[in-house]
């Protein structure tokens, strides 16, 4: 019946009702995910990757593809989230099982994640198909993405942190360039600070990003340390680390000489300040070369970080991808895996700048004459400890926990709103708490 | 006597419980009241319920989502007393509801009252006024930092036109919250003005006549009639402020990273670093419920003001 009353009224409601709960189920279902396709030989895997910039981005996709050409019947899809977010999201897909087959990791986060089960080691595929070649890989960054001396994940990049400077600034301001084969004094740089800042324009010798990444080449360099070899306490109470961070307040507090912070939720503070082409100097890894390529609009170089009471010390880390603890497709997830980290992807990864290629024999791919940066043969005289001393970044099992931390106590000082001993005063027992938990995990 | 007809009373018997056409009706119109409550139902129960069941149980286990949970009974409790960041997170925060939401509220009312005027253009006003509160708290926010930028922000150069030297707003531990309720407050007065406008515009005109003829002045006119009228709008609209501004997160998790320092640290903030960057999601757990008890305490406070200070007509 198809009248205004009655039963008819009733039939058109609860037909419109049960549409209406259909449809809810339906988006409800669509929004758990998909997971891999597969049927008649086909594998799709996934395989999730940090990523700033679409230049960057579309230089994995490119290795996503080559898997394809090598294997038709595997197809990899690429999922890229800022670096934040990636790690943020990597823990909550793991929680409920639908991380992708193949993880990026980076070896600052490498100890977190491997403790508690996020990948599997590689060794047995590594026993079954010694071809990949492990030994090719630079031994720092093998060190850096394994876990109780078994290897995890294969490195695409190594870098050490390095100096980036403006030349062109420094010509404007007359001032000598850095060499590229010797760090110069911490007493050289911050008078070459001072020489290139100009506060009331804005332009500063150097900038810093806030927080302890960028902040570790000068507590080494100076002497210091965050933790000891031990990883049971913190050292950040030591005379030489405390005078470390006290060297750099005063650069940006009382000399002027470096840039204030005036932002503490961007993660590329640092960055952008380079960019703009109002900042001297800033202290990031090889992997930036592709961002600064394409972002500065100035002539730039690198160099060693300068020098302090212990010499040039910078740490070296990377990232490298892995294969997933629950992933159904291990083989082809194998297969893939290798194909990516293989001579020729590294040698693609090198070429475009992304990153230091994490295999020995890509190396050469990374030389480009006639492309910035000129000096980039700096990167390798650091690595093998020509021209500077090069540590490996070690985290700990609870190193998420302790940056936050960290990013909430040094922001005041770099700030100039509490003292250099207050702040590390409050530090050292809440980082000697987190040490603890570290241990309680690892010796699990 | 033989014509008499005698009229039954129609008893009870008469209407025995037979499958009348009206009783079939109702039981399926029943079903169909069921039916239309089922998404909501259903959709709060998935999404509103059994997380805060889930998220009550959780908060006495130690669970970093990828280890298994383990239980330690009221010990994140207990943490929450030597906890100093949770203690600044919660000074932060009452910090911020007990100044935003008053000025929220007034604001909004004095701008309904504004726009209530029966002019041209105020359509295009009450639209105007209502556009903070529609965008993307996130995009506003990342606005409103370059606003605030020290040396180059549109703040600071427009208060260096008055001989004011403006603060380094985000970064100074003073002046961020201050930053951050200022921005809060722009965005949320238009929704309190289009609340109160309703509530206005359902007060009978006689009663402002009856009032100026006693000769009442504009203020008392406003004091003795509009405001008491207006206490039902207002009461909800102080409750729904208070809960939302307990809530503050994107403002401070988008300027300021909760920072500097931990002056902007709100609760919300604090439970995302605890629970989702250093993984310990009993302890937020624990954090989130006494968050929970609080605005459902103030709740009860506001309820308990209704029955003295509310008029309904």
């Amino acid at each position: 019946m198809v009248s205004e009353q009655g039963f008819s009224h009733f039939s058109r409601r609860s037909f419109l009702a049960g549409a209406a709960a259909t449809v809810g189920a339906a988006a409800l279902a669509a929004c758990g995910g998909s997971g891999p396709a597969s049927g008649n030989g086909n594998v799709t895997l996934r395989w999730a990757m940090w990523s700033a910039s679409a230049d960057e981005r579309a230089v994995w996709a490119d290795l996503a593809n080559d898997v394809h050409k090598a294997y038709p019947n595997i197809t990899v899809n690429l999922e890229t989230a800022s670096f934040n977010d990636y790690f943020d999201k990597l823990q909550t897909q793991i929680a409920s099982g639908t991380q992708s087959d193949i993880v990026s990791m980076q070896s600052l986060r490498m100890p977190g994640f491997a403790a508690r089960h996020a990948m599997q080691s590689l060794q047995p595929f590594i026993a079954k198909d010694p071809s990949v070649n492990p030994g090719d890989f630079f031994p720092s960054i093998s060190d850096g993405l394994s876990f109780k001396k078994e290897l995890y994940a294969f490195g695409y990049d190594v870098g050490p942190l390095l100096l980036y400077y403006n030349k062109d600034l420094f010509k404007a301001a007359g001032v000598d360039l850095p060499d590229p084969n010797k760090p110069m004094t911490w007493d050289d740089f911050r008078q070459r600070c001072i020489k290139l800042s100009r506060p009331d324009s804005q332009q500063y010798g150097y900038v810093i990003q806030p927080g302890l990444d960028s902040f570790v080449p000068w507590l080494w360099s100076g002497g210091g340390d965050y933790m000891d070899d031990g990883e049971t306490t913190c050292t950040l109470d030591t005379t030489d680390s405390k005078a470390s961070i006290q060297f750099m307040v005063d650069l940006i507090l009382k000399d002027k000489a470096a840039a204030p912070i005036t932002d503490l939720s961007n993660t590329q503070f640092q960055s952008e300040r380079f960019f703009s082409g109002k900042v001297g100097m800033m202290i990031d890894g090889p992997w930036q070369f592709v961002n600064v390529r394409s972002n500065a609009k100035f002539d730039w170089d690198i160099a060693p970080v300068p020098a302090g009471k212990a010499g040039s010390v910078t740490w070296v880390a990377g990232s490298g991808f892995g294969l997933s603890n629950a992933t159904k497709y291990p083989d082809e997830a194998w297969k893939a895996l290798s194909v990516i980290t293989s001579k020729a992807s590294l040698d693609k990864v090198a070429k475009s700048g992304r990153g230091y290629p994490a295999r020995q024999s890509s190396v050469p791919a990374f030389v480009n004459p006639g492309v910035k940066p000129e000096h980039v043969d700096t990167v390798l005289k650091i690595l093998s400890g020509d021209i500077a001393k090069t540590r490996f970044f070690r985290t700990t099992t609870t190193w998420q926990e302790t940056e936050v931390m960290l990013t909430q106590e040094f922001s005041p000082v770099f700030l100039g709103q509490r003292s250099v001993d207050d702040t590390v005063a409050r530090v050292k027992p809440k980082f000697d708490d987190l040490l603890k938990k570290h241990q309680s995990i690892i010796n699990q | 006597m033989a014509d008499t007809t005698v009229i039954e009373p129609l008893t009870p018997s008469h209407h025995a419980p037979r499958r009348t056409r009206r009783g079939l009706n109702e039981r399926k119109e029943g079903w169909v009241a069921l039916f239309f409550l089922l998404p909501n139902s259903l959709g709060f129960f998935v999404f509103s319920a059994f997380p805060i069941i889930a998220a009550f149980v959780l908060s006495f286990y130690d669970w970093d989502l990828l280890l298994g949970a383990r239980f330690n009974g009221i010990t994140n409790y207990l943490q929450l007393f030597s906890d100093d960041v949770f203690r600044s997170a919660l000074l932060n925060t009452v910090y911020f509801v007990v100044v935003s939401v008053p000025l929220t509220v007034v604001i909004g009312l004095a701008v309904a009252v504004l726009v209530n005027q029966p002019l041209r253009g105020m359509a295009f006003f009450r639209s105007v006024f209502l556009l903070p509160y529609i965008t993307l708290t996130v995009a506003i926010a990342l606005v409103w930092k370059w606003l605030y930028l020290p040396d180059v922000g549109l703040i600071n150069q427009v208060l260096g036109v008055f001989g004011i030297h403006g603060p380094a707003w985000l970064t100074d531990p003073i002046w961020a919250m201050p930053g951050v309720i200022l921005l809060s407050i722009w965005k949320s007065f238009g929704y309190n003005m289009v609340l109160f406008l309703a509530g206005l515009q359902g007060i009978p005109q006689n009663l402002y006549e009856a009032a100026s003829i006693d000769g009442a002045t504009r203020w008392q006119r406003f004091r003795y009639v509009t405001l008491p009228l207006l206490s039902p709008v207002t009461f909800f609209v102080v409750v729904i402020s208070t809960i939302g501004s307990f809530q503050v997160f994107d403002q401070a998790l988008v300027m300021t990273q909760g920072g500097p320092g931990v002056a902007t640290t709100t609760l919300v903030l604090y439970i995302y670093q605890v629970g989702f960057q250093s993984y310990h999601m009993g302890y937020a757990s624990a954090i989130a419920l006494v968050l929970f008890a609080i605005v459902f305490a103030f709740t009860l406070i506001q309820f308990w003001f209704q029955r003295h200070l509310v008029t309904y007509e």
